[in-house]
């Protein structure tokens, strides 16, 4: 089957296509790289802090007394705005608590374990999200060039007008600018749904603060909470007054009892210690693509009833959707596996994006010699800046300084990619002028 | 039949149809029928999914056939290659820095095709949002369509942009979406 574009057209594409390419690989090959990587999140975590309690279950009572024990030792602060409580699940059997200023596990009869201590997998989670920049810049780049991804596919598309005809044809051991090219162009072809989906639902996350902003700059007075809140729901009037802590032992039993289908992994307490203090319980609901449902109980553990991620608008089912699609933690071990592989399978389409480019300038004779050398580095640069960061984390802990250690990695493999590059050159410019003349 | 065996079935299905479009395009001459009994398949394998898990079984589906066309492909990585020589090489990408484009700033490309298509995408996202309130749809309905439109309306927007050659007529789209958006929006009258 082929698609019939003009030649014109086509060239058009490409060209498209590599400006596109140029103008987004680094950060494009970065996010793509570290949101492989990050797939693993919760394994991660397990991973860094091994001596953690694990458990398959908590008791309501159990989680009840961890809570009191972790507002007991900040009694002498500001009570915490909010504290979640983060329940035993398949991917991380590990009941946590967060409040405002610390996070702390519990065993299984509630008593405080330890502080919680994955820093390098939120160092990992930051990189991909945020590029490890202030929120609002990054998430804004990466939702940038999420929306860029979506461009790249589509050109890409349009680019290549023997798509389907060509879709196995994997000329890999001819190891010279055609397996190049077709591991670019079949990668890039068959992972089409995969990217679209990753890309869309990224771009959909990150481009929160331009398209949130936005909407609610024209129909909420700037309030973006109030824009949000007919999605997600809205947070009832608050009232500062002083309360006893809430009981979340009964909101649990109600959610065994009434909702036995659902697995609650979240319990979140809203101005705990308040009048207007309010508890939420975040439920997944098995074979669905939303993140769950949230279930609001009043400070007395009244039911009030659900915001609709499962069964309400179509609006907001589809966007309680798109963290899971991106993340892909809706199907357990075998998804996870899934993405990392078309994960990479994406990290390589746009790392050999760029050597086509750069083939194609060596094959017209003007060859970019120091630039292919710091992409070569950067391409390198990457996978062991995190390769490194992790080592950190076990010889230094939980303390180490990541950002700087990963970004020295890169900087180190690219310079040390451009000095290979001017030694070899040197070496053969030596060599030539010293063969003898006719 | 129950939501497992059903979801068995979707996948053996999508594994089904890659091996069939994998036999069909492998031939020396296109076999149609082959063709459409591949697409069938694995669209097959989607209804059925979907039918059995709705959005996740659908999602759950395409990993399947992605899966099964990288093993296809491992299988023809693996495969000895002729090597030709390098001009004989049958690139789509052959003379596509030859074509003629009238000589004009990068800077003003950029420009036009990122952050003025960003905000022509976003106004046409708002204008969605009101025809979806003005026709009776729910709050929350406008509200993700304006978060789901823009990151779908850019990147289209941004290749319509970079396909074109001329630069009055990529000013006029982004213009005129521009307006039409805003029109909408202001016969919606204002916020919501």
């Amino acid at each position: 089957m082929t698609i019939a574009l003009s030649k014109g057209t086509v060239r058009k594409a490409i060209s498209a296509h590599s400006a596109l390419g140029l103008v987004c690989c680094a950060l494009l090959y970065l996010i793509c790289a570290t949101g492989t990587a990050i797939v693993l999140y919760e394994e991660w975590q397990r991973f860094e802090q091994r001596d953690a309690p694990e458990m398959t279950a908590i008791a309501p009572a159990a989680i009840q007394r961890g809570i009191e024990n972790v507002l007991a030792t900040e009694s002498d602060r500001p009570t915490t705005t909010h504290l979640y409580v983060h329940l035993p699940t398949e991917d991380l059997p590990r009941t946590t608590i967060t409040t405002d200023t610390q996070a702390v596990h519990i065993d299984e009869s509630g008593s405080i374990a330890m502080p919680e201590e994955n820093a390098w997998a939120e160092f990992l989670l930051a990189l991909h999200y945020r590029l490890n920049l202030p929120a609002v810049v990054g998430m804004s780049l990466v939702g940038l060039f999420g929306a860029m991804l979506v461009a790249l596919t589509i050109s890409g598309i349009a680019a290549h007008p023997r798509i389907f005809r060509d879709a196995f044809r994997l000329r890999a051991r001819r190891g010279d600018d055609v397996a190049t090219l077709d591991w670019h162009n079949r990668l890039a072809v068959w992972t089409i749904p995969f990217a679209l989906a990753i890309a869309l639902t990224g771009t959909m996350i990150g481009l929160f603060y331009i398209s949130g902003s936005g909407l609610a700059a024209s129909a909420y007075g700037g309030d973006s909470e109030a824009a949000l809140a007919p999605v997600f729901g809205g947070e009832p009037e608050g009232d500062a007054s002083p309360a006893p802590f809430p009981d979340v032992a009964p909101t649990l039993s109600y959610m065994e009892r009434e909702y036995p289908e659902t697995r609650p992994y979240y319990v979140i307490l809203h101005d705990p210690g308040t009048a207007g203090q309010h508890i939420q319980i975040v439920a997944e609901h098995p074979r669905r693509l939303i993140f769950g449902e949230y279930y609001a109980f009043s400070g007395d553990g009244d039911f009030r009833g659900t915001a609709g991620m499962a069964d309400g608008t179509v609006g907001q089912q589809l966007a309680a959707s798109t963290y899971n699609l991106h993340f892909g933690n809706y199907g357990g071990l075998p998804v996870k596996i899934a993405y990392i592989l078309f994960g990479l399978a994406m990290t390589t389409v746009v790392a050999t994006g760029t050597f086509i480019w750069l083939d194609k300038r060596d094959r017209a004779g003007k060859p970019f010699a120091y630039l292919r050398a710091s992409w070569w580095g950067f391409v390198v640069g990457v996978p062991a800046g995190m390769t490194a960061t992790l080592v950190a984390r076990l010889t230094l802990g939980n303390d180490a300084q990541f950002v700087a250690i990963f970004w020295s990695v890169c900087l180190l493999t690219i310079i040390s990619s451009l000095l290979w590059v001017k030694q070899t050159r040197t070496t053969i410019e030596t060599s030539v002028s010293q063969l003898p003349v006719e | 039949m129950d939501g497992d065996t059903s979801i068995w079935i979707a996948a053996t299905l999508a594994i089904a149809g890659v091996a069939v479009l994998r036999l069909s395009w492998g031939k020396p001459q296109r076999s149609t029928i082959l063709n459409i009994a591949g697409w069938v398949t694995l669209l097959a394998a989607l209804v059925v999914g979907d039918s059995a898990a709705g959005e996740w079984g659908v999602a759950v589906i395409v990993l399947v056939a992605t899966f099964a066309a990288s093993v296809a492909l491992a299988f023809a990585a693996a495969k000895p290659a002729r090597k030709a020589r390098a001009k004989t090489i049958r690139t789509s990408h052959r003379g596509s820095s030859e074509i003629t484009v009238a000589q004009r700033s990068g800077w003003v490309t950029f420009l036009i095709a990122g952050p003025l298509a960003l905000v022509a995408s976003l106004l046409l996202a708002l204008a969605i949002r009101a025809v979806i309130l003005t026709t009776g749809g729910a709050e929350a309905d406008g509200n993700v369509a304006v978060l789901a439109t823009v990151p779908v309306a850019w990147p289209v927007l941004t290749f319509a942009l970079l396909m074109m050659t001329r630069r009055t007529r990529q000013v006029a789209w982004i213009a005129g979406i521009a307006a039409l958006s805003a029109s909408l929006l202001l016969l919606q009258g204002g916020p919501a």
